[in-house]
């Protein structure tokens, strides 16, 4: 359609923000054309543009035809690249002022438009929308999104819009190029990986708590086998076993601490070791090994407590100190 | 593998004090009028391992191998324990 240029006289329309008759009048005297417009998105001083049929959003890896799929999901830290329904026309008296509809930033949504639309443009507009919200939001063939105001010039400027935007119709590939060949991660990815890794945090804080009891567990079912296999005369399992001297009976010392002990097999028998003082024996059964070490803790504590604190070098000192912390001698 | 034996003629290079224990003899290490270190022999008459002697003398496998085989003198082993700190001063 081709616009002309209205004398102020003839459409009687005084400079300004254009109110809704004015925008059909404006229309009707060929300074502005909207298309396709519809009474029912005209608002008192503006006219709401909606969402037009092709979208592209950096989750999916194609164009979306909104005719055919009705909406996008734009999720939690998605962009979405949207074409306007509309195609506007704009004479060189009018300008337009674009901005976002309210009912989108209140879900969230950050909204990039214009905000200028200079005087002689003819085109759609394309805008970018990015879900900051914690939510996925569901945008509509055709739902609202922006909201224009038409601004009649007091005069023609000298020179209309003549940029790289002019008589677009579509979206360019180079747009759809930026969303689509884009490999790294998005912020929805981010988004996505920071609930994953915060639900995983959860899980080990709740699995930290259970952990002294799953040791107190595992620590009784060894203990068990270990009765069973030695009871039942079985062949040793080749893993070390972690056990504990909780009683030196028959002889008269007690046990303040249970004591804990490794039992571990070796090439041609078994040596059980408690690492707390460095003492360690030897035995052709694991039975053997650790009531071998029973007898050498008792050995070494009653040397070690036999002598006067100067005559122990600095090791046996320490060894004292532990076995004094385990041990006691029954009085 | 350290059988008794090898336990023993470790014991007799460091002039170690043997004690009589339950089961085992106690081989003493003293120095300067300190005691030192210790370990246990079995008195067993089956030769078992005795391989646990390397950690009761603080040196490597290897170092206590070279004990009893002769290589390594007491005076060198006295050594080892005073750079590890383990010998009074």
């Amino acid at each position: 359609m081709e616009l002309q240029t209205a004398e102020r006289g003839e459409l009687a329309i005084p400079p300004g923000i254009l109110v809704d008759h004015e925008i059909i009048k404006a229309q009707a005297g060929g300074l502005l054309e909207i298309d396709p417009f519809d009474k029912e998105f005209l608002e008192p001083a503006t006219y709401d543009l909606g969402v037009g049929d092709r979208a592209v959003i950096s989750t999916a890896s194609k164009v979306l035809d909104l005719t055919s799929v009705g909406y996008v999901v734009i999720e939690p830290g998605a962009m979405a690249i949207l074409q306007t329904l509309e195609s506007l026309r704009l004479s060189k008296r009018i300008a337009g002022r674009v901005g976002p509809k309210h009912s989108l930033l209140r879900h969230g949504l950050f909204v990039s438009i214009g905000p200028q639309v200079d005087p002689g443009f003819h085109g759609r507009l394309i805008t970018n929308l990015i879900n900051l919200s914690p939510r996925p939001f569901a945008i509509r063939y055709k739902d609202r999104i922006l909201s224009a105001e038409f601004h009649l010039l007091p005069a023609e400027p000298t020179r209309s819009y003549e940029g790289p935007y002019q008589d677009r119709m579509e979206l360019s590939s180079e747009e759809i190029e930026v969303l689509l060949a884009y490999q790294g991660p998005n912020l929805a990815d981010l988004h996505r990986s920071f609930a994953e890794l915060r639900d995983n945090i959860r899980e080990v804080a709740a699995l930290g708590k259970e952990i002294p009891r799953l040791i107190e567990l595992q620590e009784k079912v060894l203990r068990e086998i270990f009765l069973m296999r030695g009871s039942a005369g079985l062949e040793p399992s080749g893993m070390p076993l972690a056990t504990h001297i909780s009683n030196f009976e028959p002889e008269l010392y007690d046990v303040k601490i249970t004591m804990p002990v490794i039992v571990r097999p070796l090439s041609d028998g078994y040596e059980a070791n408690f690492f707390d003082a460095n003492i360690h024996a030897s035995g052709d059964t694991e039975e053997e090994a650790l009531r071998n070490l029973k007898a050498l803790i008792l050995d070494v504590y009653d040397s070690l407590s036999s002598m006067q604190p100067g005559e122990l070098g600095p090791e046996p000192s320490r060894q004292l100190r532990v076995l004094n912390r385990f041990i006691a001698r029954r009085r | 593998m350290l059988t008794q034996d090898d336990a023993r003629r470790i014991a007799d290079k460091l002039g170690m004090h043997i004690r009589q224990g339950r089961r085992h003899e106690l081989a003493v290490l003293v120095y300067n009028g300190k005691q030192i270190t210790q370990f246990g022999i079995s008195r067993s008459s089956k030769q078992q391992s005795h391989d646990y002697v390397s950690k009761q003398l603080y040196i490597t496998h290897g170092q206590c191998r070279e004990l009893h085989g002769c290589p390594l003198t007491k005076d060198q082993y006295l050594d080892i324990l005073k750079s590890k700190n383990l010998l009074p001063s």
